[in-house]
C-alpha cells in the first residue's frame, strides 16, 4: 500500500514538472504572470515529499515487503539510522535528491526576483526541464517501491559505514544541497542565454544561489573529511577518491564564480564567463553524480551499479549540447566587452583566481578520468592517487594563499605599487618572521614552510584591513571602539563575510599542511602491559574486551594513552558486522588544538591475547575542521539579507561605470 | 620589508639543509605512493585491510635494507603492474596528465595578456558602442587550440615512445596480440624454449630479432635454439661475428659457436669450445663443456 | 558578421565532438570499474622466491619442487571464502599427486593456533603451509588480497593465477594442462 502511495506520489510530481515546463515557457513567451506554473512547482514538492514520505514510514514501521526496506532496513537498526537509510542506497538517495531539487525549485518560484521578469520564467522553465527530468529517473528506473516476499527476520540494515557515525544525517542532504543549489545559476545562465539578457539582477540571482550552494558544499565536504577522519581509521580525511573529486571539482568552479561575479558587479565584465561558470559548475555536478552512481570509477563512496548511469551521462550531454547550441545562436547578445582593470587592480587579481582555480578544476577532472582514458587509448590500467594531486595541487594552493594576501587591499580603479608595499608590509613581516622561527626550530619542508608562513600573512592581512576600518569609522564619527566596531562589522558585511572566509582557508591551510607533513605513527603488536610510543605519547594494552549484540561483534582494545602527565583510557574497536560479513575500524581519537592522538586497532591474535596497535600523532587536525567552519560562517554571512537600498543609491557611486548591461535582443 | 622577508627565506633555507624524516614518515611517504590492492582507490598508507598492512611492512624491511623509494616503487610494480603506482611515470600516454594541466595554465595566461592588452573604454566611461572583440570568443578559441595541442602532442609522443616503453616493460603481452615488442617476444620464445618447442621459439626470437635488430643477446638465444633444433648451420652466421669481437656477449657467442660447428661436426669446434673455457672458466656451462671435449677427445 | 558566425559554428562543433569523445570514454568505462587485480605480471615468469617454515616446523624451498607443477595458495583462518576453497585444494592434491601436483601454501598474517584448526575442521591437513605472519611472501608474490591462487610449472614458472577463492572449474582448465607437458 505505501508502495502504490509513494509511485502514485513520484507520477504526480512528474507530471507536475513536465506541466511546468509549459506553463513557465508560456509565461516567458506571453510576459503575463500564471499562476498556476506555481501551483505546479508547489506540486512538484508534494510529489517528492510523499514519496519520501512512503519510504520513511515503510522504514520506520519495517514494512520488508517495499523492495527498499527490504534490502536497507533491519529490525535492530537504531531509530536515527533507520530514517538516514533513505539514503544509504542508491534509489533512495535519488529521493532525497528529488526532495531538495524541488524545495530549490519551489524556493525560485516564489521567490521572484524584482526587475528580473524576463528571466524569472526561463530560468523556472529550465529548472523544471531537470526536475522533470530526475522525476522520471525516479520512476521508471527506480525500484524502491516493488513489493517483495518479506524476508524473515527483516533486512540486513544499511552498510556498516554508513550506520556508524551522525555525520550520516547532515553530510549527504548537505552535498545534495550544494550541487543542487548549482542548478539555479544554471538556469539562470541558459535563461539570459535565451534572453540576452545579463543585467544586474540575473547576476543577483546568480550569485545569492552560487553562494547557497556554496555555503552548503563547503560544509558537505568539511564534515566528510571530518566523517572519514573519525571512520575509516587510517587518520587521513581526504584520499582524492573520485567521488570525492567529484564534489571538489562544482566547489572549485563555484568558488571562481562566486570572485568573478565581483568583477562582473563591479566594472560589468566578464559576462560570458560568468555565465559559463554557471553553466559549467551545475554540469560538473551532474556529472559527479554520474560517476557515483555508473561504476565508471572505482570507490570506497560509490553506489552500486544501476540504470541510473547511462541515463545521466545521457541527460549531461543533452544540456551540454543544449547549452551549445544557445551559446552559437545568442554570444553576440551578452554585451560589449568592457575591461577588468590596470593591471594592479583587484579585477585583474580576481582574474588570476579564475583562471588558477578552474585550471585546478580541470587537473582533478583529468586526474579522475585519466584511469578511463588510459583503458580505452592504451588499454593500460593505470591508477592516479595522492602524489599526483598534491603535487598539482600544492603550488596552486600556495599561489592562491598569496592572492588571497594582495587580492582584497586592492582597489578596482587601480593601485601604486607604493601603497600596496606599505599595506602589505606588516603581514609579510609577520609572515617571514613567522617562517624564520619554525625555520630554526626545525620545521623543514618548504611548502609547510610556505603554507604556514602564507597562512599567517593571509591572517594578520585580515586582522589588519578590519582594525583599519574600524579606525577609519572611529575618526570619522569620532565615536569609541566598541562602537565602531560594530559600525565597521555591519556596514561592510559584505567585505567580511569574504575576509572570514578567507581566514577560514588559511587556517585550514595550517591544519592540512601540518598534518599532512608532521604526522607521526607506528604499528605494533602489543601483548598486554606492553606500550607503544610515539614522539612523546605512549600507549599501554590494557586489555582485549569482547562483546557482542545482535548486529555486531565487537572487539576492543582498553588503552592507556600517557601524554605528559595526563593518562587517558581509549577504546579503539574493530565492529563486525555478520550480516554484511564487513570490519569497520573505530579509532579513539584524543583531540586538543595541537593536534589528536589517533589509536587504531588494527587486529586481535585471541589465542596469544596480543593486539596490533597503530599510533598515530596528527598536529593541528582540528584546525582543518575550524577552518572549513570559518568558511561555511563567512559564506553565510554574506548570505544575509543587506538593508534595502533605496532606488536610485546604487547610481551614485562615483568613478564606475554602468552597472546594468541590458542589450535589446535584436 | 624586504629584508625581513630575506633574512626569512634565506634562514629557512640554511636550516632546511639535513632532512631526516622518521622512519614512518618515509614509510608513510613510499606507502602512500602505492595503492592498495584489495580496496578501492585507496592508497596503502591509508587502508588498514592486511594486504596494505603487509605491503607497509615490506616497504619498511625494504627501506631498512638501504633502498631507495624509486626502487621500492618499481618492486611493486613488477609484481603487481604498473596500476599499483598512484602517480603514473610522466612518460608516454601519462604525459597527459602534465602537459594537460601547465598547457591549460599557459592558456590563461595567454587569456590574461590578451584581455589586457585589449584597449578598453574609458575609466568611468560609459559608451555603449559594441567593440568587436568579444573576450569569451577569444578565450574560447584559446582554450580549445590548447586543449587539443594537449591532447594531441602526448598522444604522438605516446605513439613514437611506445615501442621504447614496451622493449623495458616487463610484461608480457598474451600471445595473438598484435601490438607486441622485442621483449615480449623473447619471453616467449624463453617459454617456448622451456617447453622444448624449439622451432617456435627461434621464430619467437626471431619476431624479437625484427624488432630490435641486431641485438646480440637475441642473436645468440636465437643461434643457440637453431643448434637445439637441430639446424647448425643457420647458426653460425648469427654468432661468428660476435665470437671473434671483444663484448660482453663475447662469452656466450663463442660457446654458441663451438656448439653450432660441433652439430655441424666441423674441425675447428674444439679450438672455439676451449677458447671459451679460457674466457670464463666458471660459466655454468663449463662443467659439461669440459665433458664434451673430453669425450670428442 | 558572417566570419564571426562561421566561428562561432566551428567553435561550438569543436566542442561538441570534444563532448562525444567525452561521453563514448565515460559510456565505455561503465560497468567495468578498473581493480588492480587485472593480469598479474607474474605469469609467464619465474616464480618469485617461497622459503621458510612450514606449519608443521619443517623447512621449505619451492626451488626443491621444481620438477613438479605446483599450486600456490594465499590463505589466512580468518578469511571466510579461504575455509571454503581450502578442502578444494586438499582435493586436488589428493587427486593429482601421482601426476607431480604440490599443493603448498603461504599462510598470510596469521596465527599458527587458527590456521592448523581450519586445516583440520576442512580436512585438509595434508597441504604444507609456509609461515608468513608478516605478509612478506604474499606481497612478494604479489597478492592482491587473500585468497589467491598461482600455478606454478614444472620449470618454476608462474602460468596462471587466480583471484579469490579457486574453483572446480579453474582447476580442471589449468593444472592437468600443465601436469601434462
Amino acid at each position: 500500500m505505501t508502495g502504490y502511495l509513494g509511485t502514485f506520489a513520484l507520477a504526480v510530481g512528474f507530471l507536475a514538472a513536465l506541466a511546468s515546463i509549459g506553463l513557465w515557457a508560456r509565461e516567458a513567451t506571453r510576459g503575463t504572470s500564471i499562476a498556476a506554473a506555481r501551483h505546479g512547482a508547489c506540486l512538484m514538492l508534494m510529489g517528492a515529499a510523499g514519496a519520501v514520505a512512503a519510504v520513511e514510514w515503510a522504514l520506520l514501521t519495517h514494512d520488508f515487503s517495499m523492495r527498499f526496506v527490504a534490502e536497507n532496513g533491519s529490525l535492530s537498526t537504531p531509530l536515527y539510522y533507520t530514517v538516514t537509510s533513505l539514503w544509504a542506497a542508491s534509489d533512495g538517495s535519488l529521493l532525497l535528491w528529488l526532495l531538495v531539487l524541488t524545495v530549490y525549485v519551489v524556493v525560485v518560484a516564489l521567490r521572484r526576483p524584482r526587475a528580473a521578469e524576463r528571466l524569472h520564467p526561463w530560468a523556472m522553465a529550465v529548472l523544471s526541464v531537470v526536475a522533470a527530468f530526475f522525476f522520471g529517473l525516479v520512476l521508471f528506473t527506480g525500484r524502491a517501491f516493488d513489493s517483495v516476499a518479506a524476508p524473515a527476520g527483516g533486512g540486513p540494515g544499511p552498510n556498516p559505514l554508513l550506520q556508524d557515525h551522525p555525520a550520516m544525517g547532515i553530510h549527504p542532504p548537505l552535498l545534495y544541497a550544494g550541487f543542487l543549489g548549482l542548478a539555479v545559476p544554471f538556469a539562470f545562465a541558459v535563461a539570459a542565454l535565451i534572453t540576452g539578457n545579463v543585467t544586474r539582477r540575473w547576476l543577483d540571482a546568480v550569485r545569492t544561489y552560487t553562494l547557497v550552494a556554496w555555503v552548503a558544499l563547503t560544509a558537505g565536504i568539511v564534515l566528510g573529511a571530518w566523517w572519514s577522519y573519525a571512520v575509516l581509521g587510517w587518520g587521513g580525511y581526504w584520499a582524492w577518491d573520485p567521488v570525492e573529486n567529484a564534489s571538489l571539482i562544482p566547489w572549485l568552479v563555484a568558488t571562481a564564480l562566486l570572485h568573478s561575479a565581483m568583477v562582473q558587479r563591479r566594472r560589468a565584465a566578464l559576462p560570458a564567463w560568468n555565465l559559463s561558470l554557471a553553466v559549467t559548475a551545475f554540469l560538473l555536478a551532474c556529472l559527479g553524480t554520474f560517476l557515483t552512481r555508473s561504476s565508471v570509477v572505482v570507490s570506497v563512496h560509490a553506489f552500486a551499479d544501476s540504470p541510473v548511469g547511462p541515463l545521466l551521462l545521457g541527460f549531461v550531454a543533452a544540456l551540454t549540447v543544449g547549452v551549445a547550441v544557445l551559446v552559437l545562436l545568442r554570444t553576440d547578445r551578452l554585451g560589449p566587452p568592457r575591461t577588468i582593470g590596470p593591471l594592479l587592480s583587484r579585477g585583474s587579481v580576481l582574474l588570476v583566481n579564475n583562471i588558477l582555480l578552474t585550471c585546478l578544476a580541470l587537473t582533478v577532472l583529468l586526474g579522475t578520468l585519466f584511469p578511463l582514458l588510459a583503458e580505452l587509448l592504451a588499454d593500460r590500467q593505470v591508477s592516479v592517487g595522492p602524489p599526483y594531486y598534491n603535487r598539482m595541487a600544492v603550488p596552486i594552493a600556495l599561489v592562491l594563499l598569496a592572492l588571497m594576501v594582495v587580492g582584497p587591499m586592492m582597489r578596482w580603479q587601480g593601485d601604486e605599487p607604493g601603497r600596496l608595499l606599505r599595506q602589505l608590509a606588516v603581514p609579510v613581516v609577520a609572515g617571514s618572521l613567522l617562517v624564520t622561527v619554525l625555520a630554526f626550530a626545525g620545521v623543514h619542508s618548504a611548502s609547510a614552510l610556505a603554507a604556514f608562513g602564507l597562512a599567517t600573512t593571509v591572517a594578520t592581512m585580515v586582522a589588519a584591513d578590519f582594525a583599519a576600518g574600524v579606525r577609519r569609522v572611529r575618526v570619522s564619527q569620532a565615536t569609541g571602539w566598541l562602537r565602531a566596531t560594530r559600525v565597521c562589522a555591519v556596514r561592510r558585511r559584505a567585505r567580511n563575510a569574504g575576509l572570514v572566509a578567507h581566514l577560514g582557508v588559511a587556517v585550514a591551510v595550517v591544519g592540512i599542511a601540518a598534518s599532512s607533513v608532521y604526522t607521526v605513527s607506528a604499528e605494533q603488536k602489543l601483548a598486554v602491559g606492553e606500550r607503544l610510543s610515539v614522539s612523546g605519547v605512549t600507549a599501554e594494552l590494557a586489555a582485549v574486551d569482547r562483546s557482542r549484540t545482535e548486529q555486531v561483534m565487537s572487539t576492543a582494545a582498553r588503552i592507556e594513552v600517557i601524554d605528559g602527565a595526563t593518562r587517558t583510557t581509549t577504546e579503539p574497536e574493530l565492529r563486525f558486522f555478520p550480516a554484511h560479513g564487513m570490519t569497520v575500524a573505530g579509532p579513539a581519537v584524543l583531540s586538543d588544538l595541537t593536534g589528536d592522538v589517533y589509536l587504531t586497532l588494527l587486529s586481535v591474535d585471541e589465542s596469544s591475547r596480543t593486539a596490533t596497535v597503530r599510533l598515530a600523532v596528527n598536529p593541528l587536525v582540528g584546525w582543518i575542521w575550524a577552518g572549513g567552519a570559518l568558511m561555511a560562517l563567512g559564506g553565510a554571512f554574506a548570505l544575509w539579507p543587506r538593508r534595502r537600498t533605496r532606488p536610485g543609491a546604487v547610481a551614485v557611486r562615483a568613478g564606475e561605470p554602468e552597472q546594468t548591461l541590458e542589450v535589446v535582443p535584436r | 620589508m624586504v629584508v625581513a622577508v630575506l633574512v626569512g627565506v634565506a634562514s629557512a633555507w640554511l636550516v632546511a639543509g639535513d632532512v631526516n624524516r622518521p622512519m614512518s614518515a618515509r614509510v608513510g611517504d613510499v606507502a602512500s605512493g602505492l595503492r592498495c590492492p584489495t580496496c578501492s582507490a585507496v592508497s596503502v598508507s591509508a587502508s588498514n585491510s592486511p594486504m596494505a598492512q603487509s605491503m607497509r611492512a615490506q616497504i619498511r624491511r625494504q627501506l631498512s635494507a638501504g633502498r631507495s623509494p624509486e626502487q621500492i616503487r618499481a618492486w611493486f610494480a613488477d609484481r603487481y603492474g604498473g596500476q599499483v603506482l598512484l602517480d603514473p611515470e610522466p612518460e608516454g600516454l601519462g604525459l597527459v596528465l602534465w602537459v594537460l594541466p601547465v598547457a591549460a595554465l599557459a592558456g590563461g595566461v595567454v587569456a590574461f595578456v590578451m584581455t589586457r592588452r585589449r584597449p578598453g573604454p574609458p575609466e568611468g566611461g560609459t559608451d555603449g558602442v559594441a567593440r568587436p572583440a568579444i573576450s569569451a570568443r577569444r578565450v574560447a578559441v584559446a582554450g580549445l587550440v590548447v586543449l587539443a595541442v594537449g591532447a594531441v602532442v602526448p598522444v604522438a609522443l605516446w605513439d613514437a615512445g611506445s615501442g621504447e616503453a614496451a622493449a623495458s616493460a616487463t610484461a608480457p603481452a598474451p600471445s595473438g596480440q598484435p601490438e607486441m615488442s622485442a621483449s615480449d617476444w623473447v619471453s616467449v620464445a624463453t617459454s617456448l624454449e622451456r617447453q622444448e618447442a624449439y622451432g617456435a621459439a627461434a621464430e619467437a626470437y626471431r619476431k624479437a630479432l625484427q624488432r630490435r635488430p641486431g641485438s646480440p643477446a637475441v642473436r645468440t638465444r636465437l643461434a643457440f635454439v637453431l643448434v637445439r633444433e637441430g639446424n647448425p648451420q643457420q647458426a653460425l652466421p648469427l654468432v661468428r661475428r660476435l665470437a671473434h669481437r671483444e663484448g660482453p656477449h663475447r662469452v656466450e657467442a663463442l660457446l654458441v659457436l663451438g656448439l653450432a660447428q660441433r652439430a655441424a661436426s666441423m674441425p675447428e669446434s674444439a679450438g672455439t669450445l676451449r677458447q671459451f673455457l679460457a674466457l670464463a672458466p666458471d660459466h655454468p656451462a663449463g662443467g659439461q663443456i669440459r665433458r664434451l671435449l673430453r669425450d670428442d677427445g | 558578421m558572417r566570419a564571426d558566425r562561421r566561428r562561432r559554428v566551428s567553435v561550438v562543433s569543436a566542442v561538441l565532438v570534444l563532448l562525444a569523445a567525452f561521453v563514448v570514454m565515460l559510456g565505455s568505462g561503465m560497468g567495468s570499474g578498473t581493480g588492480v587485480a587485472g593480469r598479474s605480471p607474474l605469469v609467464d615468469n619465474p616464480a618469485p622466491p617461497l622459503a621458510g617454515r612450514t606449519l608443521d616446523g619443517s623447512k621449505f624451498r619451492l626451488e626443491r619442487l621444481e620438477g613438479s607443477v605446483v599450486l600456490v595458495n594465499v590463505w589466512a583462518s580468518w578469511c571466510g571464502p579461504c575455509r571454503d576453497e581450502m578442502p578444494l585444494l586438499a582435493a586436488a592434491q589428493q587427486k593429482w599427486t601421482g601426476s607431480g601436483l604440490e599443493v603448498v601454501g603461504i599462510n598470510t598474517r596469521d596465527g599458527p593456533v587458527a590456521a592448523r584448526a581450519l586445516l583440520r575442521e576442512t580436512g585438509a591437513t595434508g597441504v604444507r603451509s609456509v609461515l608468513d605472519p608478516d605478509g612478506r611472501l604474499a606481497v612478494a608474490w604479489g597478492a592482491s588480497g587473500v585468497p589467491e591462487t598461482f600455478l606454478v610449472d614444472r620449470s618454476g614458472i608462474v602460468r596462471a593465477r587466480h583471484v579469490g577463492p579457486v574453483t572446480e572449474q579453474w582447476l580442471r582448465q589449468h593444472v592437468p594442462r600443465w601436469l601434462g607437458r
